[in-house]
């Protein structure tokens, strides 16, 4: 199965919880920042979404080292 | 009796909403240190739950239990909410669906707030920041004040919105004006002749949007969505409710933002001079602005769907819960020296724009506007200052000043 790894740069990000809510079972907020809860997830436009919607940018989503989200 | 009683509060909560617009926090901070829920009673004769405080509001905002969803809650026979104008119809948006309408629908419109597509509209943002200050200068009589409201804060969010959506100028100002009117503070229990007109303007035109661009969609944000309803991504319905709240949430907000950080800035000539001298504060200066005085002091309908506790305090099913969204960002045990206006501040934390799944899909558009409209004005006019008393708005979702004499 393809499966995508998914960081939050934990200097970028505001803790604005738009992850988490989205994606609870990818994402995490329990302090200030946000984390994946596992760093590779089973491919799923949804992630993608969340890093779009991300208002810090700060999700990155590889495939293989590729860099797939945030879209541009 | 002193803020920090807990039953100094009771008369301003009989009905909330009917406090000083001019300088709420007072009231706010006391009302936060008496506790975190508090039961009120609407313009409307709601009753609601007022949440407040940084960490109980993020608490409520990412609640499980609390439902957006405005069909549902008007299905409850007015118990809950009174349907506004324009009416349930125009009710099929993301921010009053839940997911998975919700994930659906800000899908659909988020393309447009991308990175790449922002960076391109920036130019033009500044261009458009440019010609309304060369109007004003124009515009202004020799020692006379000019408002810097009518003149700038208001038609540069409804510019960049109508690029955005394809929708030029002399459409911009019919459009504006209908909103004025439907959004115009009234006392009566039922909306006044002249806001059903309006309603019904704004309607007729973005239905007539709709059908002149339906054979051949234009390359913006209404294109999309007409691509998108095309291929039964989302009805009809839904494509004008996301029109109309696209034009709602995207024009009086950021007019708000960007006078009260005018405002702000314009009354601490310390701070101008540091964005002055230190350019690259400004978008942390934008930060401070969206913290210490948040356009959107409260957030947007929600209601309780069962029995449920927020911040401890037991909240019944079927009662509207108002999230206090200004209070937080002044909210000492998260940010320190809270009421202090300092463009220096790292970290300011706030959530101005909301948390968790309807956290604002355009931020980074509104943080964009105010930047250049910081920088502009700050190089372009150095000599801009205050010149007669702030008249603020009346209504209770948005605070920002209605009009601000200025000179320069």
């Amino acid at each position: 199965m393809m499966s995508w790894d998914v960081k939050v740069d934990e200097h970028t990000c505001i803790g604005s919880g738009m992850c988490a809510a989205l994606m609870p079972e990818v994402f995490s907020l329990d302090g200030a920042v946000a984390h994946p809860v596992t760093p590779s997830v089973e491919a799923d436009e949804t992630v993608l979404d969340v890093a779009d919607s991300c208002p810090a940018m700060a999700i990155t989503v590889t495939d293989g080292g590729r860099e797939i989200g945030p879209r541009p | 009796m002193t803020a920090t009683d807990p039953t100094a509060w009771e008369g301003s909560l009989g009905r909330w909403g009917d406090y000083d617009r001019d300088d709420p926090f007072g009231l706010f901070e006391g009302l936060r240190r008496a506790g975190p829920v508090h039961d009120v009673t609407l313009a409307d004769g709601h009753r609601a739950f007022l949440v407040i405080g940084y960490a109980a509001a993020r608490e409520a905002l990412n609640h499980p239990d609390l439902s957006k969803d405005m069909l549902s809650a008007l299905a409850r026979d007015g118990a809950v909410v009174d349907e506004g104008l324009p009416g349930p119809a125009f009710a099929r948006h993301m921010l009053s669906v839940d997911p998975p309408d919700h994930t659906r629908l800000r899908r659909l419109a988020a393309g447009a707030f991308r990175r790449a597509r922002l960076e391109a509209l920036e130019p033009r943002i500044r261009q458009l920041v440019a010609e309304l200050l060369d109007d004003l200068a124009i515009g202004g009589v020799a020692n006379a004040p000019v408002d810097l409201v009518a003149g700038f804060a208001r038609p540069l969010p409804f510019a960049v919105i109508g690029e955005l959506l394809g929708i030029g100028r002399s459409d911009q100002d019919r459009l504006s004006g209908w909103f004025a009117t439907l959004f115009a503070p009234h006392t009566c229990p039922e909306p006044p002749a002249e806001a059903v007109a309006a309603s019904d303007a704004i309607v007729g035109y973005l239905g007539d949007l709709v059908d002149s661009r339906w054979d051949a969609p234009t390359e913006d944000l209404v294109g999309d969505l007409i691509t998108a309803c095309r291929s039964a991504m989302l009805t009809r319905q839904e494509l004008l409710s996301t029109l109309f709240q696209l034009i709602v949430a995207g024009h009086d907000t950021t007019t708000s933002l960007i006078g009260n950080g005018l405002v702000l800035l314009l009354e601490h000539p310390d701070q101008r001079d540091t964005l002055l001298a230190e350019p690259d504060r400004v978008p942390a200066a934008v930060e401070e602005m969206l913290r210490v005085d948040a356009p959107v002091p409260h957030a947007t309908f929600r209601y309780a769907l069962r029995d449920t506790t927020i911040a401890g305090q037991e909240i019944p099913a079927g009662v509207q819960v108002l999230v206090n969204l200004a209070a937080a960002g002044r909210d000492p045990g998260r940010n320190e020296n809270p009421d202090a206006f300092d463009v220096r501040r790292t970290g300011a934390a706030h959530i101005a724009f909301g948390h968790g799944v309807h956290h604002c899909l355009g931020a980074p558009l509104a943080r964009l506007e105010l930047q250049e409209a910081l920088r502009a004005l700050a190089t372009e006019l150095p000599g801009l200052h205050l010149d007669g008393d702030i008249v603020w708005k009346t209504q209770m979702l948005v605070r920002g000043p209605r009009s601000m004499p200025i000179g320069w």
